[in-house]
């Protein structure tokens, strides 16, 4: 199974992308509560997607869903500015809340609703794969 | 899929900001537009109907609570449950904002 979709990398397209997200995923059997977990995530990269990689120009964000054996992937691509996010720092929960800087909260969400997150450099692409167990073969409760 | 709903009751020197829905990165800011700053001393925030939070939403709630700390007024939350309980839990901010089970509570403990 494969799907792919291409969006203006623009945040009001992104009720299309999660609808489209969540979609596949209550298809594959995630229940509705582990669907607003995986959209969580979605959100967090396809928002810092609209607002740093294209820096004000316009731009377009992939994303294709697919299956390989127990695992349901998110492959969320842009053509922006290099961007790792599993290159930031998590952020300091020593720090009081309102203290802390700014980001680094998204990328943490990501990081805890999906079992597995990872980046490359593709060319001129940054590809982010979303990895999360399909329902029967490792069912997850929170994050 | 991105829809937000808020509706207010004031009851006695408190306000009970209930907000309904999805708080995302569309939404949160149309909260911030629409609900004005320090608009009573004790804000109740009551999100039993939210379905949906993300850091978006987190950050609209961070900066009402900084609001409300400014002008010498408090922020207490009530209603967490699904996935805006487990946002709230992971993200650190069941630990320094008072939180109650439901609005009955919140009003309990704020008089």
């Amino acid at each position: 199974m494969h799907a792919s979709q291409t969006f203006p990398a623009i945040l009001p397209a992104l009720s299309e992308i999660l609808a489209f997200v969540s979609r596949h995923a209550e298809r594959h059997g995630f229940p509705s509560r582990r669907c607003l977990q995986l959209q969580l995530g979605v959100e967090e990269v396809v928002v810092n997607i609209c607002r740093h990689a294209y820096a004000g120009s316009e731009g377009e964000i992939e994303v294709t869903l697919g299956l390989a054996d127990d695992r349901f992937l998110v492959e969320i691509r842009d053509r922006g500015v290099l961007f790792d996010p599993l290159a930031q720092p998590r952020p300091d929960f020593a720090v009081p809340l309102d203290e802390r800087e700014e980001g680094g909260l998204g990328v943490f969400l990501v990081g805890s609703v999906f079992d597995e997150v990872r980046y490359r450099r593709e060319g001129e692409a940054n590809v982010l794969e979303l990895i999360a167990m399909l329902p029967d073969e490792g069912r997850r409760g929170c994050p | 899929m991105t829809i937000m709903q808020t509706s207010t009751i004031r009851r006695d020197d408190s306000l009970v900001l209930s907000v309904t829905g999805r708080l995302d990165a569309v939404t949160a800011p149309e909260l911030e537009r629409d609900f004005p700053a320090a608009a009573a001393r004790r804000l109740i925030l009551d999100l039993s109907g939210l379905e949906y939070i993300s850091s978006a939403g987190l950050r609209i709630i961070l900066a009402l609570v900084k609001g409300q700390k400014a002008s010498g007024g408090s922020l207490s939350v009530c209603g967490l449950s699904g996935l805006v309980g487990e946002v709230f839990a992971v993200s650190g901010f069941d630990s320094f904002l008072p939180i109650y089970p439901d609005v009955e509570a919140a009003l309990a403990a704020s008089a």
